[in-house]
């Protein structure tokens, strides 16, 4: 069994060897989705170095002149006035992080004695625009606050000592960027694994479109072996990519550009972690890939149905992407595509415990041989079929 | 089929579109995907961050003497602060933490005796989200500090709550015109993406049929190179219609109840049909990609990358241009893609021009078209060595 599926696992890897555009452009996937990736952290980071400085724009709108003189109090140098027609108007429409509108001689109904209303417009989905709301609550409470503390001066009254506040920006070292860089990763494998399970369905199922798949069914090999032989042989060109992509990320966060911080050590250490999952989830994909190819009618077919059963990937990917710390525990070690993701991510953070390791690596191989198996049984009906015939 | 295809090519774009629609497994698939991948994304969200997502709590980690600042951190709103011990706040906010908070010993005492007390604000640069948080404690903070001042006052005999303005809160986003801004926004970007899938669909139905040896049949039969194009292309958007009228009505349905509800039955017939026009614009590019695509693509391999490129082109456009925050500018409506994405969002939210939209729809059918020429000279290269070699 062992021979016949490493004949078949030689033969099948030499065919999509030969390819060169097969193996080359699965080369080429990963580098484009490691560039695509480090590129938009860069961005990114020069984004929000530009976000931090920038004041937000207030549209002021209603009676500006009546109200000169409240302006200036709360006015601060992270608020920017503009008098504007509709302030409701700029701030629905992003013009504006947040509005105004001031009653009619809002300065003299404040010297009257009176408790004016003024209304003020954000957008509760922006969170630029809710900041840019509380920084004008802050700013009318010190207002108010100034207000007070001149009559209880008048009074001869000490006030008591408010709360304050100092700021520290939180510079993230090598052992910081990785709790975000991990989750990322592993998001990333699991959607990765897309284009294995694509590729290997399509040479799998490409055998229906070249009527190879006949020939192969009669030779006088066990059908384990040609299911287990085929995904042996896919896993070296369909995970190319996979494994490529993964492998540029950890070398990339060592790249002062991705300002990650990691070192050469460290670099190795996420190697060392990560490509072993990405290896394990490649199998698993590729093994999914065979059966879509198996049941498949065709090349066309096949990645249609890979691309059905692509889902748990897919979903797996959004949990990571949504919510980084959903999942632990060794319920996830031995679900299939949870397992090795967990594992890289866990790794990724230095958490990775042997105990973990081993049973993430024993229900990957189980779940793999269960999905070969549901491979083979379909192939075996097949081949009696063609040997009846 | 469209009336610029001759007798021959449209025998072509029937055919293709009758196998087609004899692939019913596929064709399921095609329809069935799309929604289920919007689902399972909808589906984690929702369980992981709940329902309103705008909601979603600031998790402040919280550093330092707990015990005594209990009462302090009580002010926060349970409602909208998630609160964290944690022994390193900096730490906290490096793996996610949306502020971390370094309270002093004894804050409640000090507080209560109305001495200075100081509390380190630690977080990341540049994070609005952070930033809002930020402003929304040292506002919890201060307002606990001017109730403080105001009882003071109170002590002292001054009425401490006269001549001071008030702010009136009022959340755009909730308001009708804000709830149609965000519709105006979601039907294009539901629309793009599923266009953006039928590029992989419609390229590897080429390369599967040009392993099978059906074009070379195809291109050794009496039909201009520009026609067999256009053939193979309109029958990819026959398809692609076909596989995404799930997402196409679902779209659809959301668009017309919410303007017939808001605006009446003329705005809704205005806001259905915008839809189905824009959708067939943004599939006519597309499948004039997958034409491209797969004409060309020798592997899976090379569709399964040009398909990645094109899909996050088109997320993209779906998240900068139908769910960004910024309009984009009008002059934009002649630029394929964006042009009909952002002109039917302005028209869904009640504020686009016609003229634009028209604009917006028409360069990008011309997109298409011009795709679709280019394909067909590729045709005509594999035509002459066929030829050639007969």
């Amino acid at each position: 069994m062992w021979r016949q599926s490493r004949l078949v696992a030689g033969v099948v890897a030499r065919n999509l060897g030969r390819r060169r555009a097969t193996w080359s452009t699965t080369l080429l996937t990963g580098v484009v989705v490691a560039v695509l990736v480090v590129g938009s952290a860069f961005v990114t980071t020069r984004v929000r170095q530009r976000i931090e400085v920038r004041p937000y724009g207030v549209a002021v709108a209603g009676d500006v002149a009546g109200a000169e003189a409240f302006l200036t109090s709360i006015d601060g140098p992270l608020l920017v006035f503009s008098t504007v027609d509709d302030a409701n108007t700029e701030v629905a429409a992003s013009e504006a992080a947040a509005g105004l509108v001031l009653p009619d001689d809002l300065d003299g109904r404040i010297a009257r004695g009176e408790d004016p209303e003024v209304s003020v417009f954000y957008r509760s989905r922006s969170e630029q625009s809710v900041a840019a709301r509380n920084e004008l609550l802050l700013a009318l409470q010190g207002q108010q606050r100034q207000v007070v503390l001149g009559d209880l001066a008048g009074a001869g009254v000490d006030p008591p000592e408010p709360t304050t506040f100092t700021f520290a920006e939180v510079t993230t070292d090598a052992a910081g960027n990785r709790l975000s860089l991990a989750p990322m990763l592993a998001a990333l494998a699991a959607l990765l694994c897309l284009g294995v399970v694509t590729s290997a369905a399509a040479a799998a199922g490409g055998g229906r479109d070249d009527r190879s798949i006949e020939g192969t069914l009669v030779l006088p090999l066990r059908r384990g072996a040609l299911t287990a032989g085929t995904v042996a042989g896919v896993v070296p060109v369909a995970g190319l990519g996979l494994l490529a992509a993964v492998a540029l990320l950890c070398v990339a966060s060592a790249l002062p550009l991705a300002g990650l911080h990691q070192s050469g050590a460290d670099v190795a250490r996420l190697l060392a972690v990560c490509l072993p999952g990405a290896l394990l989830l490649a199998v698993l994909a590729a093994a999914v890939g065979t059966l879509a190819g198996v049941l498949g009618a065709g090349s066309e077919d096949a990645v249609s149905i890979g691309d059905l059963l692509s889902v748990p990937f897919v979903a797996v990917a959004a949990l990571y992407f949504l919510a980084p710390d959903a999942v632990s525990g060794p319920v996830a070690w031995v679900l299939p595509i949870l397992g090795p993701v967990t594992a890289m991510r866990d790794g990724v953070l230095g958490t990775l415990t042997v105990v973990e390791a081993v049973v993430v690596v024993v229900s990957g191989v189980g779940w793999i041989a269960a999905v070969v198996a549901l491979a083979t049984a379909r192939i075996a009906d097949e081949r009696r079929v063609l040997r009846t015939g | 089929m469209p009336a610029g295809l001759d007798r021959g090519a449209r025998a072509v774009a029937a055919q293709e579109v009758r196998d087609g629609l004899r692939g019913r497994r596929q064709l399921a698939i095609r329809a069935v995907l799309p929604v289920l991948l919007f689902a399972v994304v909808l589906v984690t969200a929702i369980a992981t961050r709940g329902v309103d997502q705008t909601e979603e709590p600031y998790r402040v980690a919280v550093e330092g003497d707990l015990s005594g600042a209990r009462e302090a951190l009580a002010l926060l709103p349970a409602d909208a602060v998630i609160i964290e011990p944690v022994d390193d706040a900096a730490v906290a906010v490096a793996g996610g933490a949306t502020i971390g908070l370094v309270v002093p010993d004894g804050l409640d005492a000090a507080r209560a005796r109305g001495e200075p007390a100081v509390i380190e604000i630690q977080r990341s640069v540049g994070a609005s989200r952070a930033r809002a948080a930020t402003s929304l404690v040292v506002g919890v903070f201060g307002d606990a500090d001017l109730a403080m001042v105001k009882a003071s006052a109170r002590d002292a005999g001054i009425d401490a709550n006269v001549g001071v303005a008030a702010f009136d809160q009022v959340d755009v986003q909730l308001t009708e015109r804000g709830t149609r801004e965000l519709s105006g926004g979601l039907a294009p970007a539901l629309l793009t993406l599923q266009a953006a899938l039928l590029v992989s669909a419609s390229a590897t139905q080429l390369l599967s049929r040009q392993r099978r040896g059906l074009l070379t049949a195809q291109l050794l039969l009496p039909v201009s190179r520009w026609q067999l194009s256009l053939a193979k292309g309109a029958a990819s958007l026959v398809l692609g219609m076909v596989a995404g009228a799930p997402v196409l009505v679902v779209v659809l349905g959301i668009v017309g109840v919410i303007n017939a509800t808001r605006s009446g039955v003329v705005a809704a017939l205005v806001g259905v049909l915008a839809c189905v026009v824009a959708s067939l614009a943004l599939s006519a590019l597309a499948a004039a990609l997958g034409l491209a695509v797969g004409v060309r693509a020798r592997s899976q391999e090379q569709i399964s990358l040009a398909s990645m490129v094109v899909v996050v082109g088109f997320a993209v456009v779906a998240a900068v241009v139908a769910l960004g925050e910024h309009r984009v500018f009008e002059v934009l409506a002649v630029v394929p893609l964006v042009g009909v994405v952002s002109t039917l969002r302005d028209v869904l939210a009640g504020e686009g021009s016609v003229v634009l939209f028209v604009v917006g729809v028409a360069s990008t059918l011309l997109a298409a078209a011009a795709i679709v020429w280019r394909t067909s000279r590729h045709v005509d290269a594999e035509r002459l060595v066929l030829r050639s070699a007969g």
